[in-house]
Order: structure tokens, then sequence, then C-alpha cells
């Protein structure tokens, strides 16, 4: 291993590699930063640009791209409430409270060095267990997936604040919207009324409308109102001191990360997620999440950065996507002649040990870049708050449409933008909508599949194992607002009132 | 990218008598009650829609679940939970119970930022992606109460330029 790293580093010597290294790093900066333009979308754009590269400049810039792009989607979700990536949309939960009390930058500062901790310490384990951790993903089936698929949606007791009932009725509307399209078993079309709905409900604009046209809505309530006073921003010295008292939160939210990432299907989005429940269940302050506890900010950051070196873990020893992303990736290096899998670390050992050096170069210059951004981002907070509505729906609506030069995601996300405006009145929020939205197809297909394969037998989910597991702490996970009073029917204001009062 | 607020800017959004433009228009007051009761029998609505129109699905009865039983499944969950937030509304309404209001600010300035949203893709499939743009930050600006007619201008014009180079040369996106 010590070789394969050391004849690694020796390609980082060549101007080439480096240079890819700082264009992945950047581009993905740019890329994760405007909403509608996925970390998947900005790799696609790149390939065809990778063709005359050899394969290790390739993959540099790509792995960098991939990495840069998932943290800078948490720029526009502080500032705008808008993610740029869809697991920021975790992030904006707590950092755009935060920056609407004026600590955009700390939030900022926060999510860029709990990213980078997430991400180094995430590549050291990639490096000691990519072969052992990829064959426990195999070990995964349907049932499997199912009762994973519950334990996130079971999460939504930490995502819908207040009132449970309405978290709930958030989910299900999710869930109900991702039974739209093609039936993921039979392949007969359901409640397609529209050509546009045949492959589902356009994520990314549910997405966008959800999350950023609805806040453009409630933006224009206030549009009048001064700017919030920008808080002082601390040095670097000071910057760096603002992650210490997160340590545990950092190990935890890097191992949970990584776990979830190697998982196939189950991406930065439920590693977020399930982060950021974990840190709200050890808080000593729980009742804050949500308004701008910066403990949130460091769970989800750091739990989706935390996921790349995990979902690369089994491209590199079995050749599996675990993801869109990582789908690209393969698909680069074999137009290059590199089949990933268990071959390649004897036929092509410079590719893997290119992605681990890329991994861990490409994060200080993305923590400069993010640290020296964060002093500049931080001053579009005193731009008039007509200003940023307008332009936040603007880039929304262009970088909507820009996804799929699709004109029926941009009515979607229209759609969604006024749906989630009105159900943010009843304090229905949109991240259990995201969240079953994220979860919907994987629960019902493998629901379906672990049924057929056990001749409708419930049992299955019950002698196996990992699926048991899940579902016992799904339970728990919804039993447990229960037992702490009826949550389940006061309404969220109510709550509010109570706390206040 | 974005210009510096001005010194303009501050007179402009405010009324003549100094006051700030916001308290001009007095913001919408409702019954945290009738809104739930609203939008409780929309989900109503939709879960019913979607319990029926599962009918259609085409199901050949093999084992297990069938393409119709997921989402028949949820939306009887849902249509029992949006059932029950409206009927604990209307039981708050009956009893006279007093609830906490909804404040919606600016309502007129949020009901024209919806309908110019809603109506951009209809408008930028008529007249094209920047036509369409340049008419929307404008009139947006202006229904968020933004004033500075420079100001206006220059985020229009900048944010066409940044689409013009961001996705027409380096991403090569086709605008309509």
């Amino acid at each position: 291993m010590v070789d394969g790293l050391l004849n690694a580093l020796v390609l980082f010597a060549s101007w080439q590699v480096m240079l890819g290294l700082l264009a992945g790093v950047l581009i993905g900066y740019i890329v994760g930063a405007l909403p509608g333009l996925s970390a998947s979308m900005g790799m696609a754009l790149i390939v065809p640009f990778t063709y005359g590269m050899s394969p290790v400049v390739s993959i540099v810039m790509l792995v960098t791209l991939y990495m840069a792009s998932e943290y800078s989607g948490a720029i526009p979700a502080i500032l705008c409430n808008t993610p740029g990536e869809p697991a920021s949309a975790i992030t904006a939960l707590d950092g755009h409270p935060m920056r609407e009390r004026g600590e955009a930058g700390h939030a900022l500062t926060l999510s860029i060095l709990g990213s980078a901790f997430g991400s180094v310490i995430s590549t050291i384990l990639l490096i000691l267990t990519a072969g052992s951790i990829a064959s426990f993903a195999l070990a995964f089936g349907p049932a499997e997936y199912f009762a994973l698929a519950v334990l996130g949606l079971s999460l939504i007791s930490c995502l819908s604040g207040g009132s449970v009932l309405h978290g709930f009725i958030g989910l299900l509307f999710g869930l109900l919207l991702t039974t739209v399209g093609i039936d993921p078993v039979d392949g007969v079309p359901r409640y397609v009324f529209a050509s546009g709905l045949l492959s589902g409900v356009h994520f990314l604009a549910a997405l966008i409308g959800l999350f950023a046209l609805s806040e453009v809505f409630e933006m224009l309530e206030t549009s009048t109102d001064e700017p919030v006073p920008l808080k002082d921003m601390p040095g670097v010295s000071g910057q760096l001191a603002l992650l210490l008292p997160h340590k545990w939160n950092l190990i935890r939210s890097t191992l949970i990360g990584y776990a979830i990432g190697v998982v196939p299907g189950a991406g930065a989005t439920i590693a977020s997620i399930a982060a950021y429940s974990v840190q709200k269940s050890l808080s000593k302050s729980p009742e804050t999440f949500g308004k701008g506890n910066p403990e949130g900010v460091v769970a989800a950051e750091t739990a989706n950065n935390a996921c790349i070196p995990g979902a690369l873990a089994p491209m590199l020893a079995l050749g599996i996507p675990s993801k869109a992303s990582v789908a690209i990736l393969i698909g680069a290096l074999t137009i290059h002649g590199v089949q990933p899998g268990p071959l390649i670390f004897t036929k092509h050992p410079e590719i893997p040990y290119s992605i681990y050096i890329a991994l861990f170069i490409g994060m200080p210059f993305m923590v400069l870049l993010g640290l020296g951004g964060a002093r500049l981002w931080v001053r579009l907070t005193l731009v008039p708050k007509s200003v940023v509505a307008a332009i936040v729906a603007a880039t929304c609506l262009l970088g909507t449409f820009a996804e799929g030069n699709d004109i029926f995601a941009v009515w979607t996300a229209v759609f969604f933008g006024v749906v989630g405006y009105l159900l943010r009145k009843v304090d229905i929020r949109p991240a259990p909508i995201v969240l079953a939205l994220v979860l919907g197809y994987m629960m019902e297909s493998n629901l379906r599949r672990a049924m057929l394969q056990s001749g409708s037998d419930l049992w299955v989910f019950v002698v196996n194992p990992i699926a048991a597991v899940c579902l016992t702490l799904a339970v728990a996970m919804l039993a447990l607002p229960l037992l702490q009073g009826s949550r389940w029917m006061r309404t969220p204001r109510a709550l509010d009132a109570e706390g206040t009062s | 990218m974005h210009p510096r607020p001005t010194a303009d800017d501050a007179p402009n959004d405010r009324l003549d008598d100094g006051r700030p433009a916001a308290q001009a228009e007095r913001p919408l007051l409702i019954r945290l009650e009738l809104i739930e009761i609203m939008v409780g029998a929309a989900l109503c609505g939709v879960a019913a829609w979607f319990w029926f129109a599962a009918a259609a699905i085409d199901d050949e009865g093999g084992p297990g679940i069938g393409p119709d039983g997921f989402p028949r499944g949820i939306a009887l969950l849902l249509g029992v939970l949006a059932f029950l937030m409206t009927g604990r509304a209307l039981r708050r309404l009956a009893l006279g119970e007093t609830g906490p209001v909804v404040e919606t600010g600016r309502p007129w300035g949020v009901l024209g930022g919806i309908c110019l949203v809603v109506a951009f893709p209809a408008v930028m499939q008529q007249l094209g992606y920047y036509p369409a743009m340049g008419l929307f930050i404008p009139a947006l600006l202006l229904a968020a109460g933004y004033r500075n007619v420079i100001g206006i201008a220059l985020y229009a014009g900048g944010f066409l330029v940044f689409t013009r180079l961001v996705f027409g040369l380096i991403l090569k996106t086709p605008l309509p």
C-alpha cells in the first residue's frame, strides 16, 4: 500500500495533474453553489473534456469536482435557503436561521471546516477499509434496503420541528408523490396525466420549489425590511477555533457519513439526515435545532462530505456505482480503458491511490477557497431582501430549466413553490416532503421486491438481522415522541408558545 | 455581481412621512384553524384522488404487492391524518377557543410575486428566455418594493449577462 501511495504521489509532481486538481476544485465549487446544477451534472459536463487527458488527470479532476460541489452546495443553502445540492437541504435547516441572525460567516465557516474534517477522516477510513467494508454493502438485499428506507423516514420526528402530526402529513404527501410515474417493479404508468410525469415528479424541481421558491414568497412578506446587520467575523485562527466545541459531533457524523456512503443508493442526503438526527437526540439543546443551532450545520455538512469517500469504496473494490456521480466516474474510467473492481489495485494501482491523494491534496485548496469565499459571500447578506428574492427566484427558474432543458420541470418547481408556501402557513415544513421524495422510491421498490421474493411472507423483515435492527430502531424513533408527551396532537405554534412561556 | 446598496435605496424604501414602506400595506391576518381546514380539506382531496385513480392502474394480480397497493396505502394514511388535522381545527372553532393567528406581511406584494413566478414559464415559452427574464426580474423587484431604477437595470442586466456567459457560452445550455 505504501509503495502504491508513493508511486501515485510522484504523479502529482506533474503540472497537468495539479492543474486538473485545481480546475476540479474550482469548477466543483461553482457548480455546487449554483442551485440546479448538481455534482453529477457538473461531472457529466466535464467528462467530454477529459477524453484527451491521461486517466490520472481525468479522475483527479472529476473526484475533486465531486468533493468541492458537495461542500459548496451549503453556500446557497445557508445564504438563501436554496440547497445547491440535495444533501444541503439539511444544512439549510439551521444554516439559514443562523444567517437570519446575522451569523452567516459562522455558518459558512462551520460548513467548510466540518466538510474538510469529514472528508479527510473519511478518506483515511477509505484507505484502511475499502475492501472489507465494500463486501458489507453486498449483503444488502431488498429487505435490508426497505428497512433502511423506513429507518430514514422514521427520522421525521427530528425534522418536523414542532408537531409530529404535521411532519407525518408532509411525509405522506411526499411519499404519495413518489408513486407518480412508471411503477418500479411492474413498469406500468401510474397517475401520469401529463407526459412530463412519465419519469415521475422531477426531484430537483420539487426541491427547488419547496425550499427556494416558497422561501422567496416568504421573503416578499418582509422584503422592505432593513437587512440583518452582520456580526463580526473572526480571523482565520478564530475561524478554526469555532470547530473545537464540536469535536465529538464531527467524529460521530464522519463515521455515520462514511458508513452510509458505502451502502449503494443511500447517498449524502440520508447521511446528513442521520447525522443531524443523532446530533439532535444527543444535544443539550435539541429544541433549538431548526432554529439556527450550529451543531446541526456541523453534523449535516460533515456527514455529507464524509459520504464521498464512503461512496468510492464499492466503486474501487467491486466496480459498483453507489450513486449517479460515482457512475459517471466509472464511465470516465471506462472511457480510458480502466475497469474499476477488484483487479484495479493490481492492474491500475495508480488510479485508486491517485484518488486517495487527490482527496487529501484537494481538501486544503477547498478549505482556502471556502474560508476566503465565506468573507465575500457574507457581504451578500447586506444586499436588500427585495433584491435577494428577485435574484434567487431568477436563479431557481433558470437552474431548473437548464438542468434538463425541460419547461415541464419549471412548471413543477413553480407548483411546488406555491404548495410549499401554503404548507408553511400551517407549519408543514419542506424537509419531511423532501425526505419522502428521496426515500419513497427506494422504500416501495424494495418492499415489493422483498415481498415477491419471500412469497408475501412478512417474516423476511424479522429473520433478516440487518433489516430487523433497522426496523427496531425505526419503531424506537417513532415511539420516542409519543413517550415524550402528546407532541403528535399539538400545533407547532402552540408548542412554540409553550417554549416561550 | 450585486451593486452595493446605495444611499438612494433607503429613502425610496420609505413612505413620504418617513415610515418604512412595509407599513404601507396592512398584513393579512387569518386564524390558523381556517388555514388548517382549507389545507386539510385539500390534502383529503389529494388523498381521495390518489385512492380512486389507483383503480385505473394495470394490475395483473401476481404475488406480492401490486402497483396500486402502495399508493393506496399511503393515500389512506394521508387521508386519515389530514382529516384529523381538519377535525381538530373544526373542534377548536366550534368550542370558540382562541387560536393563534397567521400573519402574512405585504399580501399584495406576495400575491404579485406568486403571479409573476407562475406566469414566467408561459411567458418564456412565448417570448424566449432572455426577454422573459428581462421582464421578470424588474417586475419582481418592483413587487418586492424595490424602487431604485438604476439598481433594477443593473440587477436585471447583470443577471442576463451572467446567464449568457455561464449557461450560453461555457455550459452551452440551449435556452429558448
